[in-house]
């Protein structure tokens, strides 16, 4: 239980690995959300498909639904005293986790738990060129959501505000004080 | 304390913004010529605040500084604090521009009550002064808690569970703003005792 006085606004970031959903929740200036609430919505409808809670790290993972390749996902964050955001994730950030529908390569629905599975054995001679392409696009989208998580997260990362926008911020204020001089002399 | 975009039902959003478009209205009325410059340097220095953090024991807190506002403005806190949350929202995406209303009312209504409520004390001068001024600034924060608080009360949260939270998390920050307001009238009674209120208004 952490009471948060000087949080501002929540972040909520969500990425694909393997076949889970991570969903990474934390207050400005990377203090996880520890027992947020998540709610996982089908796309823009209002149809919940699950929820859950994060744990001390500010994470929670689930499993990709099944109807996220077509609606994709909206994750809504409830951080309590008011703070609040959400998170949408496509269909095509789904495209590359193994469906547990038959066409994905058995391959990589086998091995759901480590983030970048060993490569396959040897295939067998008889294979299709067609199934050498699935498998290696699996593995390889596998391995850059891997790379690539970290570097997504940096973007999103809270920096605060900067000096311009509060400069800013205090010049709009002089600002509309002088045309509410201008106005109250004219009258 | 700035309730984020979202959480609110749309009855709670309105009657927010009719609030504290009530009491900007009012504000805007009272607010002579010659306050216009502290109100500008108010709803600066509110502006800012938000982004200064003071570390009190175990976790760290921002100051809100409504408690001077409402000592030195008055109903004119409301048009001041609205200007610093329209700011914060566009610039620093802290609240939102729907739960404007409700945030701005939920900040200035409390420092206004008291700021007028406790006037009399603060122009006398002495010790009931300081007192007044700690009274002001801590009862804004926890007036503000208590509100915002009241504003989840129709959340799944409920009002209770925020209420405790919100109160807990704010009473070092109240006796923090207590402390800096009280300093900053004892301040500006040696220096510019003209920007104190005076008994008549």
């Amino acid at each position: 239980m952490s009471p948060s006085a000087s949080a501002h606004r929540v972040n909520i970031f969500a990425y694909v690995e393997g076949n889970q959903v991570v969903v990474e929740c934390s207050f400005s200036k990377t203090r996880p959300v520890r027992a947020g609430q998540i709610t996982v919505y089908a796309g823009a409808s209002d149809q919940i498909l699950l929820t859950g809670t994060t744990d001390d790290a500010g994470v929670f993972r689930f499993p990709v639904p099944d109807q996220a390749k077509t609606t994709g996902l909206r994750l809504a964050l409830q951080a309590g005293e008011g703070h609040a955001n959400q998170w949408t994730m496509d269909p095509g950030e789904f495209a590359s986790a193994p469906s547990p529908t038959p066409q994905a390569p058995p391959q990589a629905a086998e091995q759901p738990s480590p983030p970048d599975p060993t490569p396959a054995p040897a295939p067998p001679a008889g294979i299709t060129a067609r199934e050498v392409e699935a498998i290696i696009s699996t593995l390889l989208d596998a391995k850059l959501d891997a790379k690539l998580a970290p570097l997504r997260r940096a973007l999103l990362e809270d920096q605060g505000p900067r000096l311009q926008d509060i400069l800013g911020g205090i010049g709009w204020i002089m600002g509309i004080i002088g045309v509410a001089a201008y106005f109250r002399r004219r009258v | 304390m700035h309730i984020a975009e979202g959480v609110l039902s749309p009855m709670i959003l309105g009657a927010g913004a009719v609030l504290a478009g009530c009491g900007t209205a009012l504000g805007l009325r009272r607010l002579s010529e010659e306050q216009l410059v502290t109100t500008a340097l108010l709803a600066s220095a509110f502006f800012v605040a938000s982004l200064i953090h003071v570390p009190i024991g175990p976790t760290s807190a921002h100051l809100i500084l409504t408690g001077i506002v409402g000592l030195l403005l008055g109903w004119g806190a409301f048009p001041a604090i609205l200007m610093g949350l329209a700011l914060q929202a566009m610039l620093f995406g802290y609240g939102g521009l729907t739960v404007l209303g409700v945030n701005t009312w939920n900040m200035a209504f409390p420092a206004a009550i008291l700021g007028l409520g406790l006037r009399p004390w603060i122009t006398r001068g002495g010790r009931m002064q300081t007192l007044a001024a700690f009274a002001c600034g801590a009862g804004s924060v926890l007036g503000a808690g208590l509100l915002t608080a009241a504003s989840l009360a129709w959340t799944e949260e409920g009002f209770w569970q925020a209420a405790q939270l919100l109160l807990l998390a704010h009473v070092p920050v109240a006796l923090a703003e207590g402390a800096i307001t009280a300093l900053v009238v004892a301040f500006l009674a040696k220096v510019r005792p003209e920007t104190l209120p005076s008994p008549r208004r």
